[in-house]
């Protein structure tokens, strides 16, 4: 504590007797030696004083009458009165949020490209074996990283993923042929 | 002179056959129109007081009481036994005298004239009695007033409900919606500032008493 302005945040709380004793003693050390902050310490605690013996104000003989009729002139508020202020308050606050989401969307979808993801037909290619005019074409095995137009690790992982599930289903299914695309 | 609000704590606690405020209001809200009352005579002088001491006008700050005790008695069941029912009604006299504050400085923006105050005629007390004492008590409020007056708001608020209503740190941070290190900041350097502007008077009123 060296500060003036710091002991002087300190004055209140000297005065109010709610500093700890480490920081009093300190306080009352710089007391000692500081003539400027022992007088203005002494006005503080003499305002308090003072401003806590100000005169009262007194109301009115006639304020609680005054107040009866102000209370019993005003007309009593219809039942859904109230309640119709906060409902229509409430629900321009939705509006509002909901405009905020969508537009706050409209802005995201704007900004990225929606990735397409290939179809399965996509990755089809007709082998040499299948004849033509065939209505089911068999899907080849097939190498995914020369046919895919993929932005994300992730995005070639789900397809990857779809793609070998199809397999899968084909390999568990005798009748279907599978070819091999050449690369 | 003593401190309104503490004097009336005081005389409660001494007085144990006086209901309670929370007490009173629960009855209000239960339809006893004569507890509402009750709590209308408790509170109506501190009341007066605080917002007289907060906007410096003693005719607008008896309407603004009348306000407070009239949203009292048509809101009366949005008050809730979590706080204390005198933080409740401070609160509100509290937030109707800053509205009038900030109105007041619109008015005086935009008016031609200076002087837009209605200033109740005070009456003045027996001179005969003892002149000097009664003189020098009258002139020293005027100039605590204007001291006080020349505050910020948010300085002004928080000295009145400490110094001159007697409430406490927990109690003003409780009714003003701001944090207590920050109301004991307020205080104190409010204090710091009412003693640089009031030097003259307090130097003054060292001398007589010593």
């Amino acid at each position: 504590m060296g500060d003036c302005d710091k002991l002087n945040e300190h004055i209140s709380a000297y005065l109010e007797k709610t500093l700890d004793p480490a920081t009093r003693a300190e306080f009352e050390q710089a007391l000692q030696k500081s003539p400027e902050l022992k007088n203005t310490t002494d006005r503080v605690s003499q305002l308090t004083s003072l401003l806590g013996k100000l005169p009262t104000q007194k109301c009115p003989d006639d304020f609680v009458v005054n107040l009866r009729q102000r209370i019993s002139s005003t007309p009593a508020s219809k039942p859904g009165e109230w309640n119709m202020r906060r409902y229509s308050f409430a629900f321009s606050v939705v509006l509002v949020a909901l405009v905020a989401v969508f537009g706050i969307k409209s802005l995201l979808k704007k900004d990225e490209a929606a990735p397409v993801l290939p179809t399965v037909d996509e990755f089809q290619t007709a082998p040499a074996s299948v004849p033509g005019g065939a209505v089911n074409t068999p899907v080849s095995d097939y190498s995914t990283e020369d046919q895919l137009d993929i932005k994300t690790r992730a995005e070639s992982q789900i397809v990857k993923d779809s793609l070998d599930l199809i397999k899968q289903d084909q390999n568990n299914s005798p009748a279907k042929q599978v070819g091999h695309t050449s690369k | 002179m003593t401190k309104t609000v503490n004097d009336g704590i005081l005389s409660r606690a001494a007085n144990k056959t006086l209901p309670a405020d929370e007490e009173l209001i629960a009855r209000f809200q239960n339809g006893d129109v004569y507890a509402y009352e009750q709590l209308v005579r408790r509170y109506k002088e501190p009341l007066l007081n605080f917002v007289y001491r907060f906007i410096g006008d003693l005719v607008e700050a008896e309407d603004i009481v009348q306000d407070t005790f009239y949203r009292v008695y048509k809101n009366k069941h949005y008050y809730k036994e979590v706080a204390k029912f005198s933080t409740w009604i401070y609160t509100i006299a509290s937030n109707l005298a800053k509205t009038e504050l900030r109105r007041r400085r619109r008015r005086r923006f935009f008016s031609i004239h200076r002087d837009t105050q209605n200033e109740k005629e005070v009456e003045l007390p027996d001179l005969e009695k003892n002149p000097e004492v009664e003189a020098n008590t009258i002139v020293t409020e005027k100039i605590i007033q204007k001291a006080i007056g020349n505050l910020p708001p948010k300085f002004r608020q928080v000295i009145v409900l400490r110094d001159v209503q007697g409430f406490s740190y927990e109690e003003i941070s409780s009714i003003i919606k701001v944090p207590l290190g920050t109301v004991k900041s307020r205080v104190n350097r409010a204090r710091l500032r009412l003693q640089q502007d009031l030097g003259f008077l307090l130097n003054d009123l060292d001398d007589v008493s010593n």
